[in-house]
């Protein structure tokens, strides 16, 4: 009894120091990962080449979607207006 | 000219007229009256108001008086021009963001937070209220609450300046920004109004050169609050039941008359960018506007150009 009991603890020892040897080895030898970086990298570029370019910021802008059809209003010269009351709107 | 200044619904009444001093003052009074008179019978806030015993009345007939019964009608029928962007029935919309008392009150007291209302939820549209011109009636549909805020100060301000006009050669109203100008002033080719930098109120954005006729601007940094510390302000758009979002601050439209000018600068508004232009054609009505967005850039259709002079 006491033989079979020592048979297996070296049995173990043995067994887990081979496959930590075994998957040491595994590791060693197999190909390097490819880190996110590089990863991104790769697609972007190739999204990039893919896709139209964007409008310019301004084009969101109203009115200069077509559907709006809005200008923007840039004021002339002034105008006289002594004498008149003073007559304001911007809500109330 | 003459000028008379007064304070009425919740705003600064500026009355002005050209003519002889002693009769313009009898028409500077008899508009006044008219004024203070309009706005006990229109204003939300009074539980004594025509106004209020109309909304308590929803689903009875109401025997209106002729000027409820004009603004009523007048106001279903911008609500059709409109496609319902000007509705007089979110009140109860405008209740839950916290515009529940005068403006006045609001800025002392602050706004009730959100969880005091319950959800605005359903309400019929206002296309359901029924009108019977011949008897005066007005039948709100049940569980319908109006207000009539903004078109009734327009059509006050019109109905004013035509009193005053029996007294002058050239007049004009001006509630609160929305006003109604007759004639010219002598030597003059047309009126000039100023239009405020929405930002900075006491300070001028530009000066609009207009012909006789409506003038009116909805801002959303006049009205504006905060309601557990969410911006608000009073234009609704009634299809989200929330303050419109568009990226403008100030709508003024010009238009012949003084409602259709305060009714299209709201439903213009709630538009935004996309939709004003073909809101404002599709009516069928005469407009011109001009929107002023968040960097001060004023906007509108080319033929709005001729309005706008550096001040």
């Amino acid at each position: 009894m006491k033989i079979a009991k020592k048979f297996t603890h070296y049995w173990f020892v043995i067994v887990s120091i081979l496959s930590f040897l075994a998957g040491w080895g595994m590791l060693a030898h197999s190909l390097k990962p490819v880190t996110a970086s590089q990863t991104t990298a790769i697609n972007t570029a190739a999204n990039t080449a893919a896709l139209p370019a964007l409008p310019p910021i301004q084009a969101f802008g109203p009115g200069t979607g077509t559907s709006s059809g809005l200008n923007l209003i840039t004021p002339s010269t002034s105008q006289s207006n002594i004498g008149l009351p003073r007559l304001r709107t911007g809500g109330s | 000219m003459e000028t008379y200044t007064f304070r009425a619904m919740n705003t600064d009444i500026l009355l002005t007229a050209q003519g002889s001093p002693s009769r313009i003052r009898e028409g500077f009074e008899l508009a006044r009256h008219f004024i203070q008179a309009s706005e006990k019978r229109f204003t939300r806030f009074s539980d004594g108001s025509e106004l209020s015993e109309l909304n308590r009345s929803s689903g009875t007939p109401f025997q209106a008086s002729m000027d409820m019964f004009t603004v009523v009608s007048m106001a279903q029928r911008y609500f059709h021009l409109t496609r319902g962007l000007f509705d007089p029935s979110i009140l109860p919309e405008l209740q839950r963001v916290g515009y529940d008392r005068s403006m006045e009150q609001l800025r002392q007291q602050g706004a009730a937070p959100l969880f005091e209302f319950l959800a605005a939820g359903e309400h019929p549209s206002f296309s359901e209220v029924e009108l019977d011109e011949r008897r005066s009636l007005i039948l709100l549909p049940s569980g319908m609450s109006i207000d009539l805020g903004g078109i009734a100060k327009g059509w006050i301000a019109e109905q004013a300046a035509r009193m005053l006009s029996d007294f002058s050669s050239a007049c004009a109203v001006n509630a609160g920004g929305d006003m109604f100008l007759i004639g010219l002033p002598d030597g003059e080719g047309k009126w000039s109004v100023e239009l405020e930098n929405p930002l900075q109120p006491d300070r001028t954005l530009t000066t609009l050169r207009v012909n006789p006729g409506g003038v009116a601007t909805s801002s959303v940094t006049k009205r504006a609050w905060k309601q557990g510390g969410i911006p608000r302000h009073h234009l609704i758009d009634p299809r989200t039941g929330e303050p419109a979002m568009t990226g403008w601050l100030s709508m003024t439209v010009l238009a012949a008359h003084a409602c259709e000018a305060e009714v299209f600068a709201k439903a213009l508004f709630i538009g935004g960018p996309m939709e004003c232009e073909d809101i404002a054609r599709s009516s069928g009505i005469q407009l011109s506007y001009l929107a002023v967005d968040r960097d001060l850039n004023i906007w509108g259709t080319q033929k709005n150009l001729e309005y706008a002079y550096v001040h």
